[in-house]
């Protein structure tokens, strides 16, 4: 049985091990020190651990990673999202070592990580890409800049991706304190501080197609997602279809992104992002050639299980489907649940799982390594689920997706669940009248009776601490956290039922 | 009779537990707390609704409920149960320290009458200096620091209650 090495962690490794063991793959994790009792690392048939709990020293360490594979006799690296898989030299170093690499060449990953490069091959390709200048920007800012650009103006990391090493100038006072602070985000985030510039495009959505590559020149399409809903540039809720776009303009982003993979030569899975303006005018912005996070929407209106076609790709099988478009059925929407509180500015939490409850019943899919008793880490991302929801149009699959964010509960940690719940309810995101600047100044309007159940809540804590008061005289927790059994009981007993 | 004030966010509670009846705030009922299982399920009855939470003790005073999507942290305190006690929201007459700090100049006394946003304490904290303003108008009813006192994060500083507003 083929070795299948997975140089992630969390909910992706969880997702890549579950297909590996339906393909009959032997599975491997790789794991911190922070993370010996993690899903990940118990889900998988061998587990190795690779060094300290800081990413650098382990889930981005190379090396590590490579020695893990040679003592286990890997024969297949996933790199998941983040971490490595979009380290070209990484991606290099797999097949040099005589193992697969699930995922595009290590070339494509160089080119689509210059985020200028990709630009020119976007252009050769054909497709439309937002004006201004394929050079970065040089360490002197230019005097003529102001003629140059229009203002505001985002500056961006040319080696960045993922919503980071990006700043906003609105003018041209601003504009060299932006771009040293970029700067100085790309150095420390990506490790290089080359940055270019690119007007902002106002009130725009992020829509981008998802493409599957034979590396031989033939390409399929997946269909669009839409991933508008967004905080700080990090996506919260995207859906596929995208809401709303006519059939021509469906057309005409597919075509792009087919058009572009060919041009690349593209292997293995990727996503090609677009924004979309007021106007209807579609622009370019990046490859992303990996799995992404958003992947299972694609998923569950496709039918297709992605990681199984990736490392069916990489054995050798070619492309199932020999046509370009794939036939997409309702409509899904995910949310990302995250260890963050709403209430205090989004800050990032940690603490333990105490409780878990996830969602169920028909047309529901959380992907997670949650368990109960999970410490959530500051090391890592803020990432704890994902709630998908089918549904056999986009209205169902709200009403859905609120039935199961309802149904999710999670004790012990803040979590974005009410928040994602909020913007779920609210009446722009339900007529499909969203764009990326949606969540800035969102305000969820107070819901019917939010009052009551509140004055419930409060009822039945003083009822808890009464109750606990009347059985011991003081209130104590004790160590295993229960300690209102007896009282509880002992009121029951007293025949108040 | 027992008397519980219960603060949720900002929001706060009075809760009356009597044989035989409840209140929250005044409105009556009968109700029980029903739990569930031993890991915290309760089912909390009230007049005609019912409704399933979680709940656990996090300190003496704060417990975590998860009820639907909501999660609230709710501080449970024993009201003393004082007749013509304000029915208005401490919390918003405090003044706390926003950080750690040493307080350099305190600038009230107990029972002055100060306007909201009129500076009572100058605090030094990574080495910059920051004025401390009263959050509403009223007369200061509880002093609880002082000169050179090195106060914590949170920390009460200053109490000011509300002046009746005359009709």
């Amino acid at each position: 049985m083929m070795k299948l090495l997975v140089a992630n962690r969390g909910e992706i490794a969880v997702r890549i091990f579950r297909t590996c063991k339906e393909l009959g793959l032997t599975s491997i994790a790789v794991y911190s020190t922070a993370d010996e009792e993690a899903l990940h690392t118990r889900y998988a048939d061998e587990a190795v651990c690779i060094g300290p709990a800081p990413a650098a020293d382990s889930y981005l360490s190379c090396s590590a990673i490579l020695e893990a594979c040679r003592r286990t006799g890997a024969q297949a690296v996933h790199p998941g999202y983040g971490f490595l898989s979009e380290n070209s030299a990484f991606a290099a170093a797999v097949e040099e070592a005589g193992m697969l690499f699930i995922g595009p060449r290590s070339e494509t990953i160089a080119l689509t990580g210059d985020k200028l490069a990709a630009r020119r091959a976007a252009r050769d390709a054909g497709l439309p890409v937002l004006p201004g200048p394929d050079t970065p920007l040089s360490e002197e800012i230019p005097v003529e800049i102001a003629d140059q650009v229009h203002f505001p103006v985002l500056i961006k990391a040319v080696a960045g991706g993922g919503g980071r090493g990006i700043r906003l100038a609105h003018n041209r006072d601003e504009l060299d304190r932006m771009v040293q602070a970029a700067r100085h985000e790309a150095q420390a985030a990506f490790g290089d501080n080359t940055v270019y510039l690119e007007p902002l495009v106002h009130n725009a959505r992020h829509i981008e197609v998802q493409v599957l590559g034979d590396g031989e020149g033939k390409i399929m399409a997946l269909g669009e997602r839409e991933c508008s809903i967004q905080r700080r540039r990090q996506k919260l809720i995207e859906e596929a279809p995208a809401p709303g776009l006519s059939s021509a303009l469906r057309q005409q982003v597919i075509d792009h992104a087919i058009r572009l993979a060919t041009h690349l030569g593209y292997r293995s899975l990727g996503t090609i992002e677009f924004l979309l303006d007021r106007g209807g005018q579609l622009f370019f912005i990046e490859v992303n050639p990996r799995i992404q996070v958003e992947h299972p929407v694609t998923e569950v209106v496709t039918g297709y299980d992605l990681v199984s076609e990736q490392i069916q790709l990489a054995l050798g099988s070619g492309l199932k489907n020999k046509r370009d478009w794939v036939e997409i059925r309702g409509a899904a929407i995910e949310g990302r649940v995250l260890a963050e509180d709403p209430q205090a500015g989004f800050l990032p939490a940690t603490g333990t799982v105490s409780f878990l409850q996830t969602p169920g019943g028909p047309g529901v899919r959380v992907d997670s390594a949650l368990y109960l008793g999970m410490s959530v880490l500051p090391e890592y991302d803020s990432l704890l689920a994902k709630v998908i929801c089918w549904g056999e149009n986009r209205q169902a699959a709200i009403q859905r997706l609120r039935r199961a964010l309802h149904e999710f509960q999670i004790g012990g940690i803040p979590t974005t669940l009410e928040f994602l719940s909020e913007v779920v309810d609210s009446q722009d995101f339900i007529e499909g009248r969203t764009d990326t600047t949606y969540l800035d100044g969102f305000q969820a309007l107070p819901r019917e009776g939010e009052e009551a159940q509140e004055q419930e809540i409060a009822l039945a804590t003083a009822l808890l601490i009464h109750q606990m008061r009347a059985q011991d005289g003081q209130i104590q927790t004790n160590p295993s956290g229960n300690p209102w059994r007896a009282a509880g009981w002992r009121e029951q007993m007293r025949g108040n039922a | 009779m027992a008397l519980y004030r219960v603060m949720i966010g900002t929001r706060e509670y009075r809760v009356e537990i009597a044989e035989g009846h409840l209140a929250v705030n005044g409105q009556q009922e009968q109700g029980l707390l029903l739990p569930l299982n031993e890991i915290g399920l309760y089912l909390l009855r009230w007049g005609e609704k019912a409704r399933e939470m979680q709940l656990r003790l996090q300190t003496p005073g704060t417990v975590e409920v998860l009820s639907g999507v909501r999660r609230v942290i709710a501080q449970v305190m024993k009201d003393s149960g004082q007749i013509g006690l304000k029915k208005q929201l401490p919390w918003e007459g405090d003044l706390t320290a926003p950080m750690p700090g040493l307080i350099i100049d305190v600038l009230a006394q107990l029972g002055d009458r100060v306007e909201k946003n009129q500076t009572l304490v100058i605090m030094e904290s990574m080495k910059m200096q920051m004025e401390l303003r009263a959050p509403i108008t009223g007369s200061i009813s509880k002093i609880n620091v002082s000169l050179k006192e090195y106060v914590e994060k949170d920390k009460l500083l200053f109490r000011i209650e509300p002046e009746e507003r005359t009709p």
